[in-house]
């Protein structure tokens, strides 16, 4: 153990995940050359990202630092973006650990009908929970700690999925599929309390116009105007004390540039680093598509940028971005200055839109509530999480004492209270992790009894089932002939 | 030489995953094309392509600054009717490139 522990730290992460990764790859009867150059690329990927992420957290983190000692604004936490947050969580060994075991465990789940979500089609959003099997990881100190965290959060997700798919196809109209992203899922059960508030309130007939709103939040939505105008703001900020120095100027606009550039560059990184476990999902949703069907209910999973263009799930993120930079600066408590994620808002509110079935009001009024919530959350984890950065050297000793976190992985009310629960000393640890596997256990037959009704309750309509059904005895009769 | 775009929610995953089939479809069509990532926020400033490919729903009357056609590659991402896009999709390029 040891011996093992010694040879991975001496190769690093670099090396590890494309190895760890092509022999998943094999092990899925993905094709050699494809699984070899998928693997090199992750870790071309993981090079490359380590050296833009430098460029900015170098340039950025003195400067928020100044921001917060110099002027009290206290946003001492840079939003480094998901692209960035994926390939720490799966650079540190537990990520690199819930690569093939992550995928085992909802093998059988999957396998056993425990679960209608087959979840290993989009292995690549893992990371989601794996953020915070770090946490708790680092914060209990056990790596076994932070698998069981990671677990249960995959249990939890899984039933989030199962009870929002029908809804998810009636409102989408894509068939059979279904996002286990936790950030586009986890607002299931609070957007439907929402939605029933609203309706009691007599708030629920309010329509919004979607083209509008796109014509004119459209700007907000923009990676690299984005990320230029948040550089110069916070360096004009931090540098306010004196701004007749050309100096200082320059600084201010290398700063823009550099965050600018960051947001420009991230997504042909992050496209590199995410080929790897590209051959695996296509290969297993290949062969979950050419299996004949033997199962009511089955979704598949897949990656939620399918769901991001919808209309009035694109308008109600858009909406939503101005608003979050306003809760930045306004909300007590709050550190994080949002940043690299606020053009993917909309992944945000998947599951908001398709609960309100496409209400942009309703999503707004529900999203606005939901994100301060996570505000907070992240502001208590981003110190934890710089350390897991830290631990796999993404992040540069120029940066100072700026934190990192992500907005959307760190926005997870389920993330935060296993880790609240892991976190506890002594006795009250296992009373409080033994209380949320009861929970799950709880909700879970709760939820296959009342299948229907919940499905229902999260937005899915009465043709939905009845088409099933259809379809279902028209295949059983098929199958019998 | 034909300009192709290709965007999804993020810009990265499903992107990459319909951008390398993509390739692949043309290069088997004897097409010369450039494939450009992007997102799907960025499309309506899109100047300088000859078809935007998203990779799932996308709202229909979008404006685009060039009016760029736009169409809908989800297939690619599912599997579902991958090779019926794949002859839909060479036959527009291959109309495109007459019409330059």
């Amino acid at each position: 153990m040891e011996t093992l522990k010694m040879v991975i730290d001496l190769f690093g992460p670099t090396i590890f995940v494309p190895v760890v990764v092509f022999i998943l790859s094999i092990c899925m009867k993905v094709q050699a050359n494809k699984a070899f150059r998928g693997a090199l690329m992750m870790g071309i990927g993981l090079t490359a990202f380590n050296i833009i992420l430098g460029g900015l957290m170098g340039s950025l983190g003195p400067i928020v630092t100044e921001m917060v000692n110099s002027t009290g604004v206290n946003l001492p936490g840079i939003d480094i973006g998901w692209p960035a947050a994926s390939i720490i969580c799966y650079a540190n060994y537990i990520g690199l650990f819930f690569i093939p075991f992550g995928l085992v465990f909802d093998l059988v789940l999957f396998m056993t009908k425990w679960t209608d979500t087959f979840h290993p089609t989009d292995i690549w959003n893992y990371y989601f929970f794996i953020f915070w099997a770090a946490i708790v990881q680092i914060v209990t100190g056990s790596f076994w700690m932070g698998v069981a965290a990671g677990m249960l959060l995959n249990l939890y997700l899984l039933l989030l999925s199962d009870w929002i798919a029908p809804a998810m196809e009636c409102f989408y109209g894509y068939q059979g599929v279904v996002s286990t992203c936790y950030c586009s899922v986890n607002s299931v059960p609070f957007t439907i309390l929402i939605k029933w508030i609203l309706k009691k309130l007599k708030l629920d007939k309010i329509t919004l116009n979607p083209e509008q709103i796109r014509e004119k939040f459209g700007f907000w939505g923009e990676p690299v105007t984005m990320g230029l105008m948040i550089g110069l703001v916070v360096a004009i900020v931090a540098k306010w004390h004196n701004l007749g120095s050309l100096e200082n100027w320059a600084t201010i606009l290398k700063t823009g540039i550099v965050t600018g550039a960051v947001m420009a560059i991230y997504p042909s990184v992050s496209g590199l680093f995410v080929k790897g476990l590209i051959p695996i999902t296509q290969t297993l949703n290949a062969r979950m598509r050419s299996g004949e069907m033997t199962r009511k209910n089955m979704y598949i999973a897949i990656d939620p940028a399918v769901f991001f263009g919808e209309e009035s799930t694109l308008a109600t993120g858009l909406i939503l971005i101005p608003v979050f930079l306003a809760f930045a600066i306004l909300l007590p408590g709050n550190i994080v200055l949002p940043l690299a994620d606020l053009p993917a808002l909309p992944f945000m509110v998947i599951g908001i839109v398709t609960v309100m079935e496409g209400n942009i009001f309703g999503s707004v009024i529900a999203g606005v509530l939901w994100l301060g919530i996570g505000q907070l959350m992240n502001s208590e984890v981003a110190p934890i999480f710089t350390e897991a950065a830290k631990s796999v050297d993404a992040i540069p000793a120029s940066a100072g004492d700026a934190l990192v976190t992500c907005l959307l992985v760190g926005h997870n009310p389920f993330g935060w209270i296993v880790y609240k629960a892991f976190a506890m000393p002594g006795a009250a640890k296992f009373m409080a992790i033994g209380a949320l596997v009861l929970i799950y256990f709880v909700a879970y037959f709760a939820f296959q009894k009342n299948r229907k009704a919940w499905q229902l309750a999260a937005g899915a309509n009465e043709e939905y089932f009845e088409e099933k059904e259809a379809i279902w005895k028209e295949a059983q009769n098929k199958k019998n002939a | 030489m034909v300009r192709l775009v290709v965007a999804c929610g993020g810009g990265i995953f499903t992107t990459t995953m319909v951008s390398d089939q993509v390739k692949d479809i043309m290069k088997k069509a004897g097409i010369q094309c450039t494939v450009t990532p992007a997102k799907l926020t960025e499309i309506a400033g899109i100047a300088d392509a000859d078809l935007i490919i998203v990779t799932g729903k996308f709202g229909t009357k979008t404006n685009n600054v060039a009016n760029t056609p736009i169409i809908i590659g989800m297939s690619l991402v599912t599997g579902v009717g991958s090779e019926k896009f794949a002859e839909e999709l060479v036959q527009k390029v291959k109309e495109i490139e007459e019409a330059k």
